[in-house]
């Protein structure tokens, strides 16, 4: 058995060789609060021991979605993948003990926001190689709509596109959804619900290169932008700031091999050695799942 | 050997890449032909027997009906109706592509309408129309109501699907086929939105839609904000997409042919059925009403400019539904020398050598499959700058980037309504966070949000191992794979391709049979399944609450 039926192998038998969690479950669900405004993006935790959960882009998995009104539906990611087979090498030893995890980032599908209806949502992940069966324990959370004046300022800026909206915070950046990178702009112009997500955003943009949309021209990513955007306070949620943490990473990359000795490169590295130093073990693990 | 080999495969690409054996086809070089035109107090300015060659085959032509009768029957001002009185001038002219009749008509004291149609000898024509005269004032709310007979290759059976959403109604997996309570007044007003996917849908009872000003290049419709598509019922490859443009506001009122008056305001009459087709069931649309109808078209006047305009174009598309895939690379130099080749044998088995090509010409016939890749017919290879260097890891917003940056918007593109297109992308790189993933594709959505929905997919070359052979191997069937998935054949568990993964074992075949527990196979899906659900695009497919319904394969 060779190639993709190895990948395939892997990734079916992934379900069976996951051990069984608290609950009885393999996977574990969890979010950062309890409660959202529409339009927030919600950084799903996905927990499993002893192998890395799938990713919900590999159609592996399927996250099932009750929607306030009773209603079922199968979230669709706007990205499908599918992954080779794992790399040669030296398998390693099952660890039962051992946790890992993965995120998935729900807000875009269709054309437009996830969860679009305030109200009370339950998430559980499904096996559609086992029937549909349950294989997670179920996430409650609640939608609230936007109720501060600078949140409803906030909402009818993302009402005006909430497509490309949904899908730059999605892809956390892209110059060519022009009107959905504007909005995040407008969105970081003043504090609301919605301004963190904006700055992480803008940030992670700046940490890549881009071709200006239909190839009119380019433009390299700008660490220095980039840092001053950045968010760092895990208080509100850990996702953002290791996330910010690992964009900004793959951009000193990027930019030293094009010029090793600019003085960026330095200060860049320095914040986000300090930030990572201050990790727990778990975010660790959960920053090097990225 | 291997320069014949060679010689062979570029040979065997050039008529797929030209199209030029792809029959039936419009004839795109012929003038369309009219069998009268002029100017009656009773008809208006008017066109009979209007029709357009179609070659079945080579030295096989066919005229084909367009319109029985296409008219200016008159026009509207503060509630009141102006017919055409009488005409201040007609003639015609004919140029290079093209040929146009025009007239000026009198529709109030001092008050004329000149009207300007242009057939393209393309298959597209174009409706212009102006006031003129001492008695004409620019700000008055002028209409212009035209009168489209539609009778598809003679068939007098035609099915009329208009374009919606869920923000002109309810939505729905299939739209109504008797009169709803939303739909009660018979008038649906069209709201275009970035947010909500917009369906072609038919109506079994008359109805009225209203339409804004609809750009070209906006709507998530599947012919790009068309407002309307008319098949022949019994051949539903022959047909027309009818657009207005960005500045005139349209109200398309579908009405049982016997039904219609003259009254140049007409209604709606919700209560008055259209009769069906009789081609119900098997049909892979919709839509299943609409014989022996016709739409009158009301235009508003425009919100730029002076002229009322709106258009059209002719489809004849295969026997099957036509496929036009274009690989984009990097250049070979940078992957070992690796040059995408559809006709490389991935695998023999007892059928033969199994093909990029023969597999997805079993799906399309092998005359609707267009094949074009880097490096020949105008395809460029692609660029690293702006993005990421030979072998790195490249964002998904980058990619993303790419994929929108390469399709071709262009008008030209826009009106091909012939054939579905789709495009890969062998990139030589991996995805950054995921440097296992051999194939992405971005899925679902309109072109606001997601603007590549379904119409590319990417294969990372440095993720795929194995020696080069294997990884050329490997990469064809992952092109395969993704062609499968653009399709939207992955949600629905057929087997064969998509799901049998080990290339060695892979009968690199689209599955003719249903797959154990799958009601319909591949094969079945690509060609009868609603356009819908299976054309690769920005179409509402998952917009549509719960699973697909099931469909009867022909």
């Amino acid at each position: 058995v060779t190639g993709f039926c190895r990948a395939l192998t892997a990734a079916l038998t992934l379900l069976l060789s996951i051990s069984i969690q608290a609950g009885g479950f393999p996977f574990s669900l969890a979010a950062e609060r309890a409660e959202f405004v529409v339009g927030q993006p919600i950084y799903l935790r996905i927990g499993s021991f002893n192998a890395p959960p799938p990713s919900l882009e590999e159609g592996i998995l399927e996250l099932s979605i009750t929607a306030p009104d009773g209603s079922q539906s199968v979230y669709r990611p706007p990205l499908r993948l599918r992954r080779g087979p794992p790399n040669a090498g030296p398998e390693a030893e099952p660890d039962s003990t051992r946790s890992h995890v993965r995120f998935a980032r729900l807000i875009a599908s269709g054309d437009g926001l996830l969860f679009r209806a305030p109200g009370r949502y339950r998430l559980v992940l499904i096996s559609p190689e086992k029937g549909g069966a349950a294989v997670s324990d179920t996430l409650g959370f609640r939608l609230k709509p936007p109720e501060a004046d600078a949140d409803r300022r906030a909402f009818a800026i993302i009402t005006r596109n909430p497509g490309e909206y949904a899908m730059a915070v999605y892809l956390e950046g892209g110059d060519q959804l022009a009107q959905g990178m504007a909005i995040i702009r407008e969105l970081a112009g003043f504090k609301s619900a919605y301004t963190r997500t904006a700055f992480f955003i803008l940030s992670s943009n700046w940490a890549q290169d881009f071709t200006d949309y239909r190839g009119k021209g380019s433009r390299t990513l700008d660490l220095e932008k980039s840092l001053a955007m950045a968010q760092w306070d895990k208080g509100q949620g850990s996702y953002i700031p290791l996330r910010n943490a690992y964009r900004l990473v793959n951009g000193v990359q990027a930019a030293s091999r094009r010029n090793p000795e600019a003085p960026v490169l330095r200060e860049v590295r320095s914040r986000v050695e300090a930030f990572i130093a201050g990790l727990s073990a778990e975010e660790s693990a959960w920053y090097r799942s990225f | 050997m291997i320069r014949y080999r060679a010689l062979f495969a570029w040979m065997s690409l050039v008529p797929c890449l030209a199209g030029a054996f792809s029959y039936p086809a419009l004839d795109t070089t012929s003038n369309w032909s009219i069998q009268d035109w002029g100017f009656t107090t009773g008809q208006g300015f008017y066109f009979q027997g209007t029709g357009k060659r179609v070659w079945n085959g080579p030295g096989q032509p066919e005229t084909k009906t367009v319109f029985y009768n296409l008219a200016v029957v008159g026009t509207r001002l503060g509630g009141n109706s102006h017919p055409l009185q009488s005409q201040d001038f007609m003639g015609e002219m004919q140029g290079d592509g093209y040929l146009a009749k025009y007239g000026s008509f009198k529709v109030a004291p001092a008050v004329s309408l000149v009207v300007v149609v242009f057939f393209m000898d393309d298959g597209k024509f174009d409706v212009n129309a102006y006031f003129t005269g001492d008695g004409y004032a620019s700000g008055q709310a002028w209409e212009v109501i035209f009168r489209v007979d539609y009778d598809l290759a003679g068939a007098g059976n035609n099915i009329a699907e208009f374009l919606w959403n869920a923000g002109s109604e309810g939505r729905s997996a299939s739209p109504p086929q008797v009169p709803r309570l939303e739909a009660l007044d018979g008038r649906l007003v069209y709201a275009p939105s970035t947010g909500i996917p917009s369906y072609w849908a038919a109506s079994a009872h008359e109805i009225t839609l209203e339409y804004p000003p609809l750009p070209r290049e906006a709507g998530s419709g599947v012919e790009n904000a068309g407002f309307a598509r008319i098949l022949n019922a019994s051949n539903p490859q022959f047909g027309m997409v009818l657009w207005g443009d960005g500045a005139t506001p349209l109200d398309a009122t579908f009405k049982a042919y016997g039904s219609f008056d003259g009254n140049l305001d007409p209604k709606a009459d919700v209560s008055t059925t259209l009769q069906m087709t009789g081609e119900a069931g098997s049909f892979p649309r919709y839509a299943y009403a609409g014989r022996d109808q016709v739409m009158l078209l009301k235009l508003r006047p425009p919100t730029a400019g002076v002229t009322y305009k709106f258009g059209g174009k002719l489809f004849q598309r295969g026997g099957s539904r036509p496929l036009a895939v274009s690989v984009h690379q990097h250049h070979p130099d940078g992957m070992g020398g690796f040059g995408f080749d559809p006709d490389k044998v991935i695998r023999y088995t007892q059928s033969g050598g199994r093909t990029f090509r023969n597999a997805l010409a079993e799906l399309t016939g092998p005359d609707d499959l267009a094949l074009s890749r880097s490096g020949e017919g105008g395809v460029s290879y692609l660029p690293y700058d702006g993005y990421a260097q030979p072998g790195n890891a490249v964002t998904e917003a980058q990619l993303h980037n790419l994929m929108t940056s390469q399709r071709d918007y262009s008008a030209r593109s826009l009106e091909n309504v012939r054939e579905w297109r789709l495009d890969l992308y062998l990139v030589n790189w991996r995805l950054q966070g995921e440097p296992d993933a051999w194939e992405a594709m971005f899925d679902y959505g309109g072109a606001g949000g997601n603007g590549i929905a379904r119409e590319g997919a990417a294969i990372f070359w440095p993720s795929i191992g194995g020696d080069q052979d294997a990884r050329v191997r490997r990469a064809s069937l992952s092109a395969l794979h993704t062609v499968g998935l653009a399709l939207n054949m992955g949600r629905n568990g057929l087997g064969g391709i998509m799901s049998l993964a080990d290339i060695d074992k892979n009968t690199v075949r689209f599955n003719t049979s249903s797959a154990p527990g799958a009601p319909f196979s591949e094969v079945d899906w690509y060609r009868t399944a609603p356009e819908a659900w299976v054309k690769p695009g920005r179409f509402g497919v998952g917009s549509i609450p719960g699973t697909m319904p099931n469909f009867v394969p022909r």
